[in-house]
């Protein structure tokens, strides 16, 4: 049984990440937790001091609990292993980093838009949460339904932390995930490469020879990461690491509307 | 669902077709065929046009099986007379179909004579191959463009597919129509495509009514088999968003009179989306 950790606002990005994990239970047997962090420093500011303030706190937390009680209620009828909510005020970062350690959880996920605006997305990917993450993050950007189309992606390679990421979630399954190694460059090539194929790679035949599991095939593509990002938009996960700070992956990962796990 | 399909004498008009009869197997559309010929080429109505429409004909029907077609299948003479001042109508000797097809020609201004036939049929959509540097509509600049931005109903402007599977579907508030919804499913099944759900936003913000109209919609969409992907559009973004049109065989666009994007896309970059695009355009209204 893995534990999962998943973060819940009031909103949609949250149903939707709730949805994908539920879905995963396919391959996986696992308990979701779910987990809100109110940030009172964040709403609108409070009026009065002392028990006033207290008071108003109060109501605005408990005024999210019930909101976010309410979602977990409707999206409860097609993922029964949703476990009650966690629901916890102060600094959301430091809250899930402190649970994830306690608790020992072997994925934490959460739900965002995906934004033509890339400037979230990598703020994100340099948070501490995910940075010094202890578990595999899954960011789920959005929910296509039942759709097992998986990419692992790589600069220059596919690292191991990438295909062990899915093995773990997806070695009770029959999916061939595809991958595609990227080589950046400052320009879109002259020619389409796209048509180039799916390759076989010796150090991923082995991973994935050993584990008795397929893999379609490999791509790689050089190019910009406009030209790039037209590759990374049918699938209904991406598997990556995380990248370093700059490396053009944050951009291209920001670009596409596929969800993403970052392994460890 | 009434669809008009209007039609000319150049090449672009075939995949035009082709498109349509997809779209008319899956909705079982009533549609009107409307041949437009300018006035200056009156001339050529009793010879070289008639034959071209009478082609086009054959070629929609062609599309679906003679014994399950909806559409009637002409056995007899095909003869046109005139039913109003320079429209003529083409009337069987013998029919059979559950479905109308109807087959007109018009004699004059291309844009006037879609919009009066569209009015005069109470259709929900107008179907037009986009022109090209080399074909315009009867010599006539714009028709595709001024069709989209005068009519009442919605308006599909054909090109060349791309081969690019997904369609974009910009909306931006909760007002878009059920009608509109399952049009633009229609479209996405027609093309084989993913659904790119453009939400424009306000500095990244997405009000709690439009979060759940988005929720319906992806539950709606993935209920008919279709992926939707949402991407949040700032609205100072939208015209830098929208010229990456090459990422998709079709964009729809909602301009009802309620819409912010008839506030952000005035009728000049309606015209350059349409005329420089190769994307196919779907207005909605």
């Amino acid at each position: 049984m893995e534990n999962v950790l998943i973060s819940v606002n009031s909103d949609l990005p949250s149903r939707m990440a709730i949805r994908f994990t539920c879905q995963l239970r396919r391959y996986l047997n696992m308990s979701l937790f779910p987990i809100h962090i109110a940030e009172m420093e964040n709403k609108k500011k409070s009026v009065g001091k002392g028990w006033v303030q207290k008071t108003w706190e109060d109501s605005v937390f408990h005024g999210v609990k019930n909101r976010i009680n309410r979602i977990l209620k409707d999206e409860k009828t097609t993922c029964s292993s949703l476990a009650p909510l966690r629901i916890y005020a102060g600094k959301r970062e430091e809250h899930i980093k402190k649970e994830i350690k306690l608790s020992n959880y072997d994925l934490f996920v959460e739900g965002m838009f995906h934004s033509f605006q890339t400037e979230g997305f990598i703020e994100k990917l340099r948070s501490d949460l995910f940075r010094e993450r202890l578990c595999p993050v899954l960011l789920v950007k959005n929910w296509t339904g039942e759709d097992n189309r998986i990419l692992l992606i790589g600069e220059n390679n596919i690292p191991e932390s990438v295909m062990e990421a899915f093995m773990d979630l997806f070695k009770e399954s029959d999916i061939e995930p595809e991958a595609l190694i990227c080589r950046f460059s400052d320009v879109a090539p002259a020619e389409d490469q796209d048509s180039e194929g799916l390759i076989k790679v010796d150090s991923m035949d082995r991973f994935f020879a050993d584990h008795g599991k397929k893999y379609k095939g490999v791509r790689i593509i050089g190019g910009n990461v406009d030209y790039l990002s037209s590759c990374v938009r049918n699938y209904s996960l991406i598997i990556s690491a995380i990248p370093e700070k700059g490396n053009p992956m944050e951009e291209l990962l920001a670009k596409s509307p596929c969800s993403v796990l970052f392994s460890t | 669902m009434r669809i008009l399909i209007a039609i000319d004498q150049n090449s672009y008009n075939e995949h035009t077709l082709a498109q349509v009869s997809n779209l008319a197997a899956n909705t079982w559309a009533d549609i009107t065929l409307l041949g437009v010929l300018p006035k200056k080429d009156k001339d050529l109505l009793e010879t070289e046009f008639i034959d071209s429409i009478n082609e086009y004909q054959n070629y929609f029907l062609e599309k679906f099986d003679e014994l399950s077609s909806p559409y009637l299948q002409v056995k007899g003479d095909k003869l046109f007379t005139e039913v109003r001042p320079n429209i003529y109508e083409q009337k069987y000797t013998e029919k059979t179909g559950c479905k109308e097809l109807n087959v007109r020609v018009g004699v004059g201004n291309p844009v006037k004579m879609i919009l009066e036939e569209a009015g005069e049929d109470g259709s929900d959509l107008i179907i037009l191959g986009g022109e090209t540097d080399n074909s315009k509509w009867g010599g006539v600049s714009n028709v595709p463009y001024k069709v989209a931005l005068e009519a009442e109903c919605s308006v599909l402007v054909v090109k060349e597919d791309n081969n690019t599977k997904h369609i974009l579907c910009c909306l931006d508030n909760e007002f878009i129509s059920h009608e509109s919804l399952e049009m633009v499913g229609q479209m996405a099944t027609l093309y084989n495509a993913d659904l790119d759900l453009a939400s424009i936003s306000d500095k990244n913000t997405v009000k709690e009514n439009v979060q759940r109209k988005l929720d319906e919609l992806v539950r709606y969409y993935i209920s008919q088999k279709i992926r939707p992907w949402i991407e949040l559009v700032d609205i100072s973004l939208f015209q830098k968003f929208i010229s990456q049109r090459k990422k998709w065989s079709l964009i729809t666009m909602w301009m009802g009179k309620k819409s912010i994007l008839e506030k952000i896309l005035p009728g000049n970059k309606v015209l350059k989306l349409i005329k420089n695009s190769d994307t196919s355009v779907l207005l909605l209204r």
